[in-house]
This record gives C-alpha cells, structure tokens and sequence, in this order.
C-alpha cells in the first residue's frame, strides 16, 4: 500500500506540477481560461483515481521481485539507451526512435513488456541538456526500470502513463546526474 | 507555434487512427501509437519541414501526443467519437500548456522525455471526469424527459 501512494503521489505530482507551470506561465488570458477549464476535471479524475488506487477492498498482488519484473527492467534500460543513441548519435530525431524502438518491442515482445519498453523510451527522447551523454542515458535507463518495476497499477489503462512514467524518471534522472557532476 | 486550429485537427485525427488500430483492429496500443509516432515523425523529417517550412513545425509532437492518449482502455474511451473528444482536449492543451515546454530556458519541461505523455495523461483524466459528470447527471435527466414524454 505504501508504495501505492508513493507512487502515485509522485505521479500526480508530475501532472499537477505541468498544469501548475502552464497556468504560472500563461501568456495570455485565453490559455490562462483553457488551463483552467481542463485543470478543474483533471484534479477530480486524480482524486477520483486515488481512491480506486487505495481501495483496501482490491489490495492487489503483494509486490514480488519475479522474473517478469526483471525483463521489465532490463527491457526498459536497454530502450532508453537506444532510443537516446538513434535520436541523438544516428540523428534520427525523437520520434522516429521512439516509433522505432515501439513498432520493434511491440513485434517481438509480449504485450506487457513492450508497453513498459515503449514508455521507457519516451526518456531517450530527452534533449542533448538534459541527458548530455550515453552514460546520462544509461543512469535514466536504470531510474525508469526501477520506476516501471515499482508503479505497474498507477495510471493503469489512462492514456498516457508511460509519459508520465517517462516524465516522473527523466526529472529524477536529472536531480541524480546533476548529483554526480 | 502552427495554429490552433492545426494543432486540433491534427491532434483529433491522430488520436483517432490509434484508437482505431488500437482499440477496433486489436493491435494493442503500443503497435498503434509506435506506427503513428515513426510516420509523423518519417513525414516530417523528408517531407514536411522540406516543402511547408514553418506551417506544420509542432506536426510530429502533436500527433505523438494525440497518438499516447489514443493508447487508452477501452474501459474509459467507449468509442472513436469520445476519442475525439480527448484529441480535442489532448490538442487545446498542447497549445495552451506550451510555455512549460517550449524552446525558453526557464519552462520547467523543456527538452524532457515524457513531457508529451503527461499531456495526453492530464487529457484522458480531463475526459474521464467530464464523462462521469455527463453520465451521471447529464443522461438520467434527457431519460427521464423521455419517459415522460412517452407517458
């Protein structure tokens, strides 16, 4: 249950902390009302959320290191890594690494691991300032498997969770290699 | 920034084509959304940024975006139309969240891999919430008119 609401605290935080900047920085007060009409909903789909990720009646698989979960990781770290190397040292661009990475994890993988596969290489996608060198994206690599490990029911089924899994690891992944430095 | 208008049609379409192979053809969501990214990005890359410099500058980013929150579950998405519905919400937000993202050195999300995902996120949330209210408040009340109305 702990590791429910960390994770989904952490979750929720990345959301709410992109609205909070949008609405802090809106240029005018068109995007300031927009910001505020998709905002309201998104806090009561959070709250909303909450309760059926803490629902004590459907306490969900007790948390076990299995082999599942090990493919999960390695899977993840080895997507990050190619994906950062064909966007930035095969020049590619972004999106067709990330396009690439997913069509391949979703031919060969089963459904599971290529989803978190796929979301892993959403953070291979970082820019050259924040993820400056392959050893950068291998510290990410390893920050968003323990993440997909750790956070499998949160945002489960929601459109969009592998970005915010994505978004949730690559800030983490800056605070450590800015740590390092 | 392309405007609005492209940014919303974009994101709509794009959003729907992978809930259709998502969703309609069974593909799964990773299948769907990967093909969408790597041919808005393939297009944009040869074509595109060639021929329409400047017009379709965000073409890939949005349709990426749309493309995530078209990875949804059919649980909370019941159709394509309601799909539309979350493109046209996953679009307006992208246009009017960009400052957190865009090329300023103080926006907070700049250059970070997961940033368009967490739109789409916020959008499906946005969607499933204003889909409750409907469902909830909204329908019993046209039905009760109609019952009404039969009597």
């Amino acid at each position: 249950m702990v590791r429910k609401i960390i994770g989904f605290v952490a979750f929720a935080a990345t959301s709410i902390s992109f609205l909070f900047f949008s609405l802090w920085k809106a240029p005018s007060k068109v995007h300031y009302a927009i910001l505020v009409l998709i905002t309201v909903p998104t806090l009561f789909g959070l709250l909303r959320h909450w309760f059926e990720c803490t629902d004590c009646s459907f306490p969900g698989k007790h948390f076990i290191m299995d082999k599942n979960k090990y493919f999960i990781f390695i899977s993840a770290f080895i997507a990050v890594v190619m994906t950062w190397f064909m966007n930035h040292e095969m020049g590619l661009g972004a999106f067709v690494a990330n396009g690439t990475i997913g069509l391949i994890a979703a031919t060969l993988l089963p459904t599971v691991i290529a989803g978190t596969a796929y979301a892993a290489s959403f953070v291979g996608m970082s820019s050259l300032g924040i993820l400056p060198n392959i050893q950068a994206a291998c510290i990410a690599g390893l920050v968003v498997g323990i993440v997909l490990v750790l956070t499998e029911e949160i945002y489960a089924g929601i459109g969009g969770k592998g970005g915010t899994s994505a978004a949730l690891s690559t800030h983490l992944s800056r605070f450590f290699i800015h740590l390092l430095k | 920034m392309s405007p609005v208008y492209q940014i919303i049609i974009i994101s709509i379409i794009s959003g729907m084509l992978t809930y259709t192979i998502n969703v309609k053809l069974k593909k799964g969501g990773v299948f769907g959304s990967a093909l969408i990214v790597m041919v808005s990005g393939l297009l944009y890359k040869f074509y595109l940024e060639q021929h329409f410099p400047g017009i379709v500058a965000t073409f890939p980013a949005v349709a990426t975006t749309a493309s995530y929150a078209g990875m949804v579950s059919e649980k909370y998405v019941k159709n394509i139309w309601q799909m539309g519905i979350v493109g046209l919400i996953a679009g307006t937000l992208f246009f009017a969240g960009s400052t957190a993202f865009s090329d300023n050195s103080e926006a907070w999300f700049r250059g970070v891999g997961g940033t368009l995902g967490t739109i789409a996120a916020i959008a499906c949330f946005a969607f499933i919430s204003i889909n409750k209210l409907y469902t909830r408040y909204v329908i019993p009340k046209n039905s009760s008119c109609q019952n009404q109305a039969t009597q």
